[in-house]
């Protein structure tokens, strides 16, 4: 009896250590992606136009160690900001109101995985310039980094879509 | 585990029954100084004064940018799968309707469809919020202009649902029809989530309705005349609004003219969901919601009501007769 014991609880140390390390590893994706998404200093969109079809043409300045680092980030931040901060107005466009201005914390390990490298918010980014940006959009930072700015279109109307099929913000049918 | 099954799907099917609202109808309307602008409109002599009645179906048959704006609001409303009713389809479906009844006879004696002066008036384009729109072009050597507006008004409190500024959309060498859909691409985000917290508004806080209370001459009470409510003298009138402070959502609602023939509650709260004869939670309309009180005056006062709807926020109490 109590070599099974001993046995199980052998079993069971490396697989609670397991799970400990993937929850904080997971909580960690979490809080990063907050703290990445809903500051409003990190990063910068400027509304270029409006695409046909629900796309949305903007310009987005993102911080990172090197420049492919900082191409990386304003992809995401391009999605992220159609979602938490919206788009400003431009000369001759509306401004934008965000698809999910108040988020829920039930929903911070889908948003965690979504913009995760390589996650799905990819699926809504069309096209961007995405050669290595030159001149005025690659500043080189005095404290180290770089600061790039990319052109990006992002499908809004197919996420928008998305979220809703997904429960995340309500559509205008859900009403009725 | 039966019982949690069986609990969880009355939960369920509760949720759903509970989360429906009518769902309104949607229709986009050139704008009045449009069609007067662009020559669609018939004037007549009101007593000296020039009146301008617009005549959309001639806008829609001879102008075919604003057929193309509408479709492009179509398909607009679409993507949020919310489809608009279409003002020329039903301006054509009214106009058939009339060409078929005048021709419908009975098999047996000859009989003609019954329609009353009412019957024929109501059968109108109608629908519950208004898209209006209008637009101004211009040109400057090889740029196309157009300044484009839209406004959403629900049609019986005349309230604005939805508005943008101003847009100014230009394209060089681009044509009309392209410029207008751009401008309404410009527009679509903002003035959509508008719409949507309109109806989340409604949702929450109860339907704008207009309620307009008259009298027949026939009618052995006016709204100044005292009755007895609870044990209590009061006049018809403030009876009437003490039903209003006890049904309307948070007792929500404005009596704007009140006479001894006329009280016009617009707007009032009326909450979207109610009973329906078999006890059920249904989704209510302005003439459901009514019902109560045309049934309360009846039994109390022994008064017959006649209730006319006007549509989904709008209806009419005459006192007096059916």
């Amino acid at each position: 009896m109590a070599a099974l014991f001993m046995a199980g609880l052998l079993v069971m140390i490396p697989e609670s250590a397991y799970s400990q390390k993937s929850r904080s590893k997971r909580k960690s994706r979490v809080e990063n992606v907050k703290n990445q998404f809903d500051g409003s200093y990190n990063y910068e969109v400027e509304t270029v136009g409006v695409g046909t079809e629900g796309t949305k043409s903007l310009k987005v300045w993102a911080y990172g160690k090197n420049v492919d680092e900082a191409i990386a980030l304003a992809k995401k931040c391009a999605v992220a900001a159609c979602i938490y901060r919206g788009l400003p107005a431009a000369e001759n466009v509306l401004a934008t109101p965000a698809l999910y201005p108040d988020p829920d914390p039930k929903w911070d390990d889908f948003f965690g995985e979504f913009f995760d490298d390589g996650g799905e918010y990819l699926n809504y980014v069309n096209m961007t310039s995405d050669g290595v940006p030159s001149g005025q959009d690659r500043l080189k930072l005095k404290k180290g980094g770089y600061k790039c700015g990319i052109y990006v279109q992002v499908l809004f109307d197919r996420l928008r879509k998305d979220l809703e099929k997904k429960g995340i913000i309500a559509s205008m049918n859900s009403y009725f | 585990m039966k019982k949690v099954i069986a609990v969880s799907f009355f939960l369920m099917l509760t949720i759903c029954a509970y989360a429906q609202m009518k769902r309104p109808v949607i229709m986009v309307v050139p704008a009045d100084q449009w069609c007067i602008s662009n020559g669609f409109a018939t004037t007549f002599d009101d007593m000296g004064r020039v009146r301008y009645v617009p005549d959309y179906e001639a806008a829609l048959q001879e102008n075919a940018e604003i057929r193309s704006l509408i479709a492009s609001l179509g398909n607009m409303m679409s993507s949020y799968d919310f489809p608009l009713k279409n003002l020329e389809a039903e301006l054509k479906r009214i106009n058939n309707d009339e060409a078929e009844l005048s021709l419908i006879v009975g098999k047996t004696t000859g009989a003609e469809v019954v329609e009353s002066p009412v019957d024929r008036l109501r059968r109108q384009a109608k629908c519950d919020i208004i898209i209006d729109v209008a637009y101004t072009s211009f040109r400057n050597g090889p740029y196309s202009k157009v300044v484009f507006n839209i406004t959403a008004i629900d049609a019986y409190s005349s309230m604005e649902v939805a508005a943008c500024p101003p847009v100014e959309t230009e394209l060089v060498a681009a044509s009309m029809e392209k410029l207008l859909d751009r401008a309404v691409q410009d527009v679509k985000e903002t003035f959509c989530s508008k719409i949507q917290n309109y109806f989340e508004d409604t949702y929450n806080n109860g339907r704008n309705a207009r309620i307009l209370l008259k009298r027949f001459d026939s009618c052995p009470y006016d709204f100044e005349d005292e009755v007895s409510y609870n044990g209590k003298d009061a006049e018809l009138g403030e009876v009437i609004q003490q039903w209003f402070y006890d049904n309307c959502v948070g007792g929500q609602f404005s009596l704007g003219n009140a006479t001894s023939n006329t009280m016009d509650f617009s707007p009032a709260r009326i909450p979207v969901r109610g009973k329906d004869l078999s006890d059920n939670e249904v989704a209510i309309d302005a003439a459901a919601f009514v019902r109560p009180l045309s049934r309360l005056l009846s039994r109390t006062y022994n008064m017959d009501v006649k209730v006319y709807p006007k549509g989904l926020g709008e209806v009419w109490l005459i006192l007096g007769e059916k």
